[in-house]
């Protein structure tokens, strides 16, 4: 099997992204299913209206994906009616039965070959899926028998852009609270998937026959790049070890999330989780070693009820976990909580007000 | 300057010198500069990095992690413990810290000469070193108006009838308007050090003493912070200053097997704090560091005002729900303020197999309900100021936002929850003439160890009560020039 690009690297990922419309179907199968739908329909009405509303939709959608609007929602349909010379009304019925409801039926038929295997794989091996798309794709999801643990649209009201914007993955990256560099976008659109990935600091794949520089390739899902972490999941699944500077990660993640309102929670997490990890190198080694071990036992801690550590649970589990320890009335349990949730507030508090230090600080900083 | 810092000595695996001062915070910079400019052969060495003062933002996460001591974590454990902070770098503690500056109260000096039995100790006797430390180190008054998160708590005090003062800082002011410069030992000492020909050498951690015919060997370790590989060294010396600060001095001692009163007697002064939050501005982008304290009290507690600028009020602010938002909208009538006493005593002791020393400290139920009286009457003193909210930095504390809240705050402090904070370290190897007690005689000459001094806050008897860095100075001015004088007999 042809692989145009260099594997990935499975063990540094925690969270797969796949977009869905291309990407988990062959949509030009669909799209024929649907043609010949729409064409014994037109002859059947003995109109093209649909067909034309149509087309003009998807024209829309593009432009208004270029222009990056934030009310795209409605302005996609109030374009398409005033093209067309039609009603908003009859624009969101024809959308709403030929690109939301009709293709169900098709969509199973569509579906790549090696997806579900992939889908299985990512479960069994403890990473997070999420699904990614600017129409709505929990509908689509299911009629392909697929699940993930998040599903975003660009049509979410906290979302409300299309790709490239990557508003869409920075709620998926608060909502379970994985960096972006820990999580691999898989898409079909240099344009959009790509894009929106690159623009939020994310690694990405794209299906496509063709090698580009931007990001590596695949054909299907049988490619050698997938190979591992399927493989691992057929002999047994990938035991994820507990990993000191991944919980660490973890704990960081969900403290921002608990001390910081959401508008801020995208800050820049890795450098706030290099500051609590320098600081953790820097304390005195007695103490150094105790937290090391006490936070591996931390990342352990859930295997007896889930098999996975704490960097691997769903962002709500993680939060549930860091809360109990944080009330807990055994010292050394909270203390852990305490001594993160310190060092990640001062490091954020410095990393949103670096200026206080820098700039409007005392003239002695000449 | 910085050309004058940058005269490091280059590093070889063995060395000598007449004298090897280990550590270069306010008490061995002072030693080594008098040493040097007597005409002897000074070799300083410094654990930490060699960085000017300007290198990194001051009170900046980049200068706890380049600067201080363990990245700021240090912790006396105990029932209630203390975090504390100590410098790490050339110039030591003056480099962090505010730079206030006190002279010794007389009440302490009377205390160490007849508790401790401190020969030829006086504030009259101290007072030419304290001045001629004042004049290297810049001591001034700041010109002109006052920060107004400072003169608040001047306020308040003066409402109440309480006495408050300002205190100088090691600063170079400049005038009204002009642009100041702080002013520490890597300012100051250290390059009167180099002038006089005195050797620096930094990121050399100096691991055990040893005495072999008729000499001190330091056995150190050299590792550069540059990427060069790390260097086992010997330093020969006729004589010895170990000044590494009041944790780290009676460890190398100990572990250099001198143990009589050597970390028995470790003591802090630990704070309390609390934001308050007031009516209108009083913090302002630009403003000088704080400089008014309340004495009314001393020597139970006294009062002050701290950096309040947004990364530490995020800190002092973390346990009350809704933090940044409180922060992000009022941070600019928001100000850090602080109680301090003085701590029961604390152990310093070497853990085998590791290389920081464990320090475990003991408050009586006594400092507990000082603190907790304490932290009432700082609340007292910013509400007579026109706070209209006071924020303690303690676990579980409500928002106070009258006198009755204040009144129902517990009269002893518990002190589990790691609130309690230090800035000052000092007394682990106290000096005097009550050998019961004191791990040198009255100018810092270690007991049974020919050749070898101490010269920093560890030769403190007690509590200053007041930021001791000034006392530190002026002693370690007075014992070097009682060696000079006395050939180091």
């Amino acid at each position: 099997m042809k692989q145009h690009s260099q594997p990935v690297f499975w063990n540094d990922i925690d969270l797969v992204i796949f977009d869905l419309d291309g990407t988990l179907y062959n949509q030009r199968r669909l799209r024929t299913c649907m043609a010949l739908n729409l064409l014994h329909v037109s002859v059947k009405t003995r109109s093209l209206k649909t067909l034309n509303v149509l087309r003009i939709y998807r024209q829309c959608r593009e432009t208004l994906a270029e222009g990056a609007l934030v009310d795209f929602m409605n302005r996609q349909f109030e374009d398409t009616a005033m093209r067309c010379g039609c009603s908003v009304v009859e624009v969101r019925e024809v959308v709403d039965e030929w690109i939301e409801q009709r293709p169900l039926i098709y969509l199973r038929a569509c579906r790549y070959s090696g997806i579900e295997a992939l889908f299985d794989a990512l479960h069994r091996s403890g990473r997070t899926i999420a699904v990614f798309s600017d129409y709505s794709a929990a509908a689509k999801l299911e009629a392909l028998s697929l699940k993930a643990d998040l599903v975003v649209s660009a049509t979410d009201g906290d979302v409300q852009r299309l790709k490239p914007d990557p508003a869409g993955l920075y709620k998926i990256l608060n909502a379970t609270g994985f960096e972006a560099s820990r999580s691999l976008m898989i898409g079909d659109r240099f344009d959009r998937d790509w894009a929106a990935a690159n623009r939020a600091g994310m690694p990405a794949i794209i299906k496509s026959r063709r090698r580009d520089p931007r990001c590596g390739t695949f054909r299907s899902y049988q490619d050698t790049l997938f190979q591992p972490v399927v493989q691992s999941a057929d002999t047994g699944g990938t035991f994820a070890f507990p990993s000191f500077e991944k919980c660490v990660r973890a704990i960081v993640n969900i403290l921002l999330r608990q001390e910081l309102p959401s508008a801020r929670q995208s800050e820049n997490v890795e450098s706030i989780v290099t500051y609590v990890l320098a600081t953790h190198a820097g304390m005195p080694d007695y103490l150094r070693l105790a937290f090391r071990i006490l936070t591996v036992v931390f990342d352990a801690w859930p295997y007896p009820a889930t098999g996975k550590p704490f960097h691997r649970l769903s962002s709500d589990r993680r939060e549930d976990q860091v809360n109990r320890w944080r009330s807990s009335r055994l010292q050394i349990r909270s203390g852990l909580i305490a001594f993160y949730r310190t060092f990640t507030i001062f490091g954020v508090y410095s990393e949103i007000y670096e200026q206080d230090v820098e700039c409007e600080g005392n003239p002695e900083h000449d | 300057m910085k050309e004058i810092l940058n005269m490091t000595e280059p590093v070889s695996r063995k060395m000598s010198a007449d004298i090897v001062v280990i550590g270069s915070g306010p008490g061995g910079a002072v030693t080594a500069t008098l040493c040097a400019e007597a005409g002897a052969s000074v070799l300083l060495i410094e654990e930490g990095p060699n960085l000017s003062l300007q290198s990194v933002p001051h009170f900046s996460r980049e200068e706890v992690l380049r600067k201080y001591r363990n990245a700021g974590i240090c912790i006396a454990t105990g029932r209630s413990k203390i975090a504390y902070v100590e410098g790490r770098c050339v110039g030591g503690g003056s480099e962090v810290n505010r730079g206030l500056y006190h002279r010794t109260p007389e009440y302490v000096l009377d205390l160490w000469k007849t508790e401790f039995e401190v020969e030829d100790l006086s504030l009259d006797k101290l007072k030419p070193h304290f001045i001629a430390c004042e004049r290297t180190a810049q001591v001034e008054y700041l010109p002109g108006d006052k920060p107004l998160v400072s003169t608040r708590l001047y306020d308040g005090a003066a409402r109440l009838g309480w006495q408050a003062i300002e205190a100088p800082r090691l600063y170079r002011y400049g005038g009204i308007g002009a642009p100041g410069r702080k002013q520490s030992m890597s300012e100051t000492f250290v390059p009167r050090f180099l002038l006089a020909g005195g050797r620096l050498i930094a990121d050399t951690t100096a691991n055990r003493l040893t005495r072999a015919s008729g000499k001190w060997f330091v056995k150190a370790q050299h590792a550069p912070t540059d990427g060069r590989p790390r260097q086992q060294i010997e330093i020969s010396a006729d004589r010895v200053f170990v000044a590494c600060g009041a944790v780290q001095t009676p460890a190398l001692l100990r572990r250099s097997g001198l143990k009589k009163n050597i970390g028995n007697s470790l003591y802090f002064h630990p704070m309390l704090k609390v934001v308050a939050q007031f009516g209108e501005d009083v913090n302002k982008p630009g403003d000088l560091d704080p400089v008014h304290q309340i004495r009314e009290f001393e020597p139970d507690f006294g009062m002050g005002c701290s950096i309040s600028k947004r990364p530490m009020l995020g800190l002092a602010m973390a346990h009350h729900a809704g933090h940044f938002a409180e922060i992000e909208q009022h941070w600019r009538r928001m100000g850090i303020y602080y109680v301090q006493a003085a701590s029961g005593r604390a152990t310093v002791r070497n853990l085998p197999f590791f290389r920081d020393p464990l320090v475990t400290v003991r408050q009586s139920e006594q400092l507990l309900r000082t603190l907790a009286n304490g932290l009432k009457r700082l609340a007292e003193a910013l509400f007579a100021a026109g706070a209209v909210a006071v924020y303690p930095s303690i676990r579980g504390y409500p928002v106070l936002r009258s006198m009755i809240d204040v009144r129902n705050l517990p009269d002893m402090f518990g002190g589990e929850d790691g609130s309690m904070t230090s800035v000052h370290v000092f007394s682990s190897c106290p000096m005097g003439e009550n050998e019961a007690v004191c791990a040198t005689d009255s100018f810092g000459r270690v007991r049974g160890a020919d050749g070898l001094f101490i010269a920093d806050a560890s030769l403190l008897c007690g509590p200053t009560i007041v930021n001791p860095q000034g006392t530190v100075m002026a002693v370690a001015h007075r014992n070097a020039t009682h060696a000079i004088e006395n050939r180091f007999r």
